[in-house]
């Protein structure tokens, strides 16, 4: 036999073989080998005496008229499941167990049956669809960010292999805290776990060389960063080890968006030289698409490069190291080895080492721990959406199959069997759960384009989220199961019903009743859904309620802010800077609009920076277990006024405070009552870090340094020209100018004022008070309006549930109804009838839903400020909407009923 | 063993009648069942593997066929191949069916012109 037609073969009859596996065991067991001899038999027959396009062609439709068949015959086989063979036992076949049709050309009749009828009642279809659009494009957006954020593995090699690692300290409670450059030496070379190991830090620098200059994150790596990654770069190289020596530092790499953004996406980028907060570097390499370690914002990398006078010392921890362990080693036998690494650090180390450990996360579970809880609420969320669907659906056929109960009855009568009107059934619900299933995907879409803005910068991984293959198949999956399963279910129920009883006209057989039953539950059950998604998005809005009346300890309206972060080698010298952001606070202050001018760090609300250690004078310096922690923050005069916090005793720091004066300091209230609980701080003496001890000559009120939701922190301030500047090389502030009028004229003439002090440095973050206290809020009002959405959703949905079945319960008890008022009912009792109906239902699943709330109530906790789960007035709230939605919905039936027309309603039927 | 009612399984689908009577001249295997229906029908009735599978299966389950005494034919996978033969209940079924066909022909009376009548 030819080779091709061999392979050709071959290849067809394996795929066959393949397709087999639709048929129960039983059945292959028995026939499946003989069905692919019977196949090669075949193919050979029919194709082998074809050459050439006819032979291609020929085979072709024969694999696919055998393949369809195969697909259509086996399922049905496999739903019946009523093969057996009983080797001459001569049982009694009933008409089911010989079927007279070919089940494919009767598949192919169902469909064509199908749309028929679909098309003749274009509602309903169009109901159905929609309503599982809804669920389906809800769940599928969801899911891509699920998918994408917390089920792709990452996109390294091997990428289980890699952690991240911190230093940790149990005593003090502390599991993640940074790495001091020192300490990863000694990791380094005195590990048995790790097969590389780097760090990194993330940092800003000020670029020009391009058209203007730029401020840019970027991150200061090891060499061994890149090496730890094995990421190779699509360009040039990673660094070499001795790159990192000072000196020989002046190398960048750069990531795909900023060669593409940037550098033009010019393939002969590398070699060309950027200056960077005044130096010269070279780019050595640019790093492909999809590399963004540690986040996406890191557009350069950068040797550290560091003398050891800027590393720092053994306790300084602030960097971030992330490490490879060596291939087939486990996590918690890496753990232990570490612990005992940590132990000899401890005795080798005792001043600065003592009480730290080191810590090592799988990578993957490190980057989403934060943004994991809220995607898995969120998809509960969605699933609920998804189930009241279900029980829309379920509602729907239900009513359908009613409708239909005499057409079903006479199909059965006419030889049906169960099976072939079940396929039936499957087949006609088919279509229209793809229809959802593609109106959905586009939903989702679009979801996903909605949900772009609030999630960069929040969701790791944002760039690996897409509507991929597995989305696809995830939806495809739970359309088809969700349209079939419940499009069937009800009318299967109803196919056990007495044949006789259903053709009669006007009956009102048990399996109607049994139906009625079914339809209350499922609503029931929807409006308990409902409930809980309701009241989900009840307590966050509570919640979010509760933040935006925090206090953030400052005035923040009319307040224009904006950043300037000269290098130490742009400006050397302290007092040079000093005197450049004096005279910018001079000339912002002569300013007609501008009522006041200062400067400090780091803003409030950007985050717990510069924690330090402080001794305080005449008391045991901190140590283990007993060490006084705060906040330093360097400022400018007249900070506190300008941003409105109070003075709460004492006085502020002024212009005389200055390099030559006495060190002094201003601490907040938080920090006077923690430390000095029962005595006047003013005139004790703190240090931190440096060998001056500051006088504390005032208390301010709390500013709130991190989020909203933040407890206040201990806190001090010193005056720019006494303050240190750690390990960030720059000597960034951010001025304040409290403005009256409009804001956009401010913002230019204060630009003008900076570029006339300081023309080149570049100004960035430019944003008004308001806008740096409305981006903290940001992550709880998104999540607040994404749960209302799906609570909106949900809503509506049940309503149109308890709709439905109002509807129909008036149309069913049309004749009572007509009773009633003919023997002089009122029409409000009519109506009470139909909205008592309804409200007993809403009760029901009102009562079930808060019960199953107040226990997943405590899952939402970690979104919670300021609102216990089982908040009372949320609960009440979520009773009077439903009730609510309950009496809308029954509203336009109950009026329906009150015009029955009595004599109508008695001669019908 | 208990009596199979032939009533009961009156009228026959057609191609389960076709595939009856291509076995009554002799066993035939899966593939020779296909052809045999397709040439008898003069290719009017063609079976698909898997509805031909599931048809076999049936006739085995109630008795109208059974498995024959295997040939020298081989598989491609070496095993020797099935045939299947018809039983004499398998015949006596097909009888019945003929019958009622010839019933029906002759009820049609003069519907059919003379060339197209049976003879």
């Amino acid at each position: 036999m030819n080779q091709a037609v061999g392979r050709e073969l071959r290849m067809v009859a394996a795929f066959i073989g393949l397709l087999l596996l639709l048929y129960p065991k039983r059945f292959r067991l028995t026939f499946a080998g003989e069905m692919r001899d019977t196949f090669r038999q075949q193919y050979r027959d029919r194709v082998d005496k074809h050459r050439g396009i006819r032979k291609l062609a020929t085979g072709v439709a024969l694999t696919f008229k055998t393949g369809s068949n195969i697909i259509g015959s086996g399922l049905v086989e496999r739903f019946r499941c009523s093969f057996r063979t009983t080797r001459g036992q001569g049982r009694e076949p009933n008409r089911q167990t010989m079927p007279r049709d070919n089940v494919l050309a009767s598949a192919v009749s169902d469909l064509r049956f199908a749309l028929r009828s679909l098309r003749r009642q274009p509602g309903f279809a169009a109901v159905v669809v929609l309503t599982l659009a809804v669920g389906i494009g809800a769940n599928t957006t969801i899911f891509s960010l699920v998918n994408g954020v917390l089920l792709r593995p990452m996109p390294y090699e091997n990428p289980d292999e890699l952690v991240r690692a911190w230093t940790s300290n149990i005593t003090r409670g502390i599991s993640r805290w940074g790495v001091s450059l020192h300490d990863y030496e000694d990791w380094r070379s005195r590990n048995d776990v790790f097969a590389d190991l780097g760090v990194y830090n993330v940092n800003w620098i000020n670029l020009s060389g391009l058209d203007r200059p730029e401020r840019v994150t970027y991150a200061q790596v090891t060499p061994s960063f890149f090496t730890t990654l094995r990421t190779s770069p699509m360009y040039g190289r990673t660094f070499t080890p001795d790159e990192n020596i000072p000196g020989n530092a002046n190398v960048i790499i750069a990531s795909y968006g900023f060669w593409k953004n940037s550098l033009g996406g010019d393939p002969e980028a590398v070699g060309r030289k950027l200056t960077i907060d005044g130096q010269p570097m070279t780019l050595v390499g640019v790093m492909p698409q999809g590399f963004a370690f540690p986040n996406q914002e890191v557009r350069l990398w950068k040797p550290f490069g560091m003398t050891p006078e800027q590393e720092g010392t053994r306790a300084g921890r602030w960097v971030s190291a992330v490490a490879r362990l060596k291939p087939g080693m486990e996590l918690e036998a890496a753990r232990a080895s570490l612990d005992a690494m940590g132990r000899l650090l401890e005795q080798d180390y005792p001043g600065t080492n003592e009480g730290f450990g080191i810590y090592v996360e799988p990578l993957k579970a490190a980057s989403v721990r934060e943004v994991e809880r809220t995607l898995l609420i969120l998809w509960g969320c969605a699933t609920f959406v998804l189930l009241i669907v279900c029980a829309n659906l379920a509602n729907l056929f239900l009513a359908r199959a009613t409708a239909r109960e005499r057409e079903i009855a006479m199909r059965s009568a006419l030889g049906a069997g169960k099976s072939r009107l079940i396929r039936q059934l499957i087949v006609e619900s088919v279509p229209v759960a793809l229809l959802g299933c593609g109106v959905g995907l586009s939903l989702a879409y679009w979801g996903l384009v909605l949900l772009q803005p609030w999630a960069a910068g929040r969701v790791p991984r944002l760039h690996e989220v897409s509507i991929d293959v597995t989305v696809l198949a995830y939806s495809l999956l739970i359309s088809l199961a969700v349209g079939v399963l419940f499009s069937v279910l009800p009318a299967y129920r109803s196919s056990g019903l007495n044949l006789q009883l259903s053709l009669k006209e006007g009956s009102k057989s048990s399996s109607g009743r049994r139906r009625n039953r079914a339809r209350g539950g499922l609503v029931v059950a929807q409006i308990a859904l409902a409930v809980v998604v309701v009241t989900g998005a009840g307590l966050l809005v509570r919640s979010l309620t509760a933040l935006l009346n925090t206090d953030p300890g400052f005035r923040s309206e009319h307040v224009l802010t904006m950043r300037l972060a000269p290098s130490w080698q742009e400006i050397p010298e302290r007092s040079t800077a000093a005197q450049v952001y004096g005279r910018i606070v001079t000339d912002a202050a002569a300013l007609p609009f501008v009522r006041s001018a200062s400067a400090i760090n780091r803003l409030p609300l950007s985050g717990r920076w510069w924690s330090a250690y402080i001794d305080i004078e005449g008391r045991e310096p901190s140590s283990s277990g007993r060490e006084h922690i705060a906040l330093t923050r360097v400022v400018l005069p007249g900070y506190h006024e300008t941003m409105g916090i109070p003075l709460v005793w004492g006085r502020w720091i002024e212009e005389t405070d200055g390099a030559d004066g006495l060190p002094v300091t201003v601490i907040n209230q938080v920090m006077a009552d923690t430390y000095w609980p029962d005595q006047d701080p003013i005139g004790s003496r703190l240090s931190f870090g440096s060998p001056a001890w500051y006088t504390i000559v005032g208390i301010s009120g709390n500013e709130q340094p991190a989020d909203l939701a933040d407890d206040p922190f201990p806190m001090f301030y010193v005056p720019f020209e006494q303050g240190s500047f750690g390990h960030f090389q720059d000597w960034g502030m951010s001025f304040v100018f409290r403005i009256e009028g409009d804001e956009q004229t401010a913002v230019t003439a204060v630009r003008q004022v900076v570029a006339g002090v300081a023309p080149s440095i570049p100004l960035h973050e430019v944003r008004t008070l308001e806008q740096v206290v409305g981006n903290d809020l940001v992550g709880q009002k998104f999540n607040t309006l994404l749960v209302g959405a799906f609570a909106a959703i949900a809503l509506l949905l049940a309503a149109v549930g308890v709709y439905s079945v109002m509807a129909y319960l008036v149309t069913q008890r049309t004749r009572e109804i007509g009773i009633r008022i003919a023997l002089g009912a009122a029409r409000s009792s009519v109506i009470g009838l139909v909205i008592g109906r309804g409200l007993i239902l809403a009760g029901g699943g009102l009562a079930i839903g808060l019960a199953v709330s107040s226990w997943v109530g405590r899952l939402l906790t970690t979104m919670l400020y300021e609102t216990s789960p089982i908040d009372p007035l949320t609960y009440l709230s979520v009773c009077a909407i439903l009730a609510l939605a309950a009496v809308t919905a029954c509203a336009v039936p109950a009026l329906r009923a009150t015009r029955v027309d009595p004599q109508a309603a008695l001669r019908a039927e | 063993m208990q009596q199979v009612d032939i009533q009961a399984l009156i009228p026959l689908s057609p191609t389960y009648f076709q595939v009856l009577l291509a076995l009554r001249s002799g066993p035939l295997h899966g593939y020779g069942i296909m052809k045999a229906v397709e040439e008898a029908s003069g290719g009017s009735v063609t079976i698909e593997l898997g509805s031909l599978y599931r048809m076999i299966a049936r006739l085995l389950s109630t008795g109208l066929i059974a498995q024959a005494e295997s040939g020298a034919d081989v598989t491609h996978a070496g095993k020797a191949r099935r045939n299947y033969r018809v039983t004499s209940l398998g015949l006596e079924v097909a009888r019945a069916e003929a019958r009622r066909l010839r019933d029906a022909l002759v009820a049609a009376g003069d519907l059919l012109a003379d060339g197209e009548a049976v003879q």
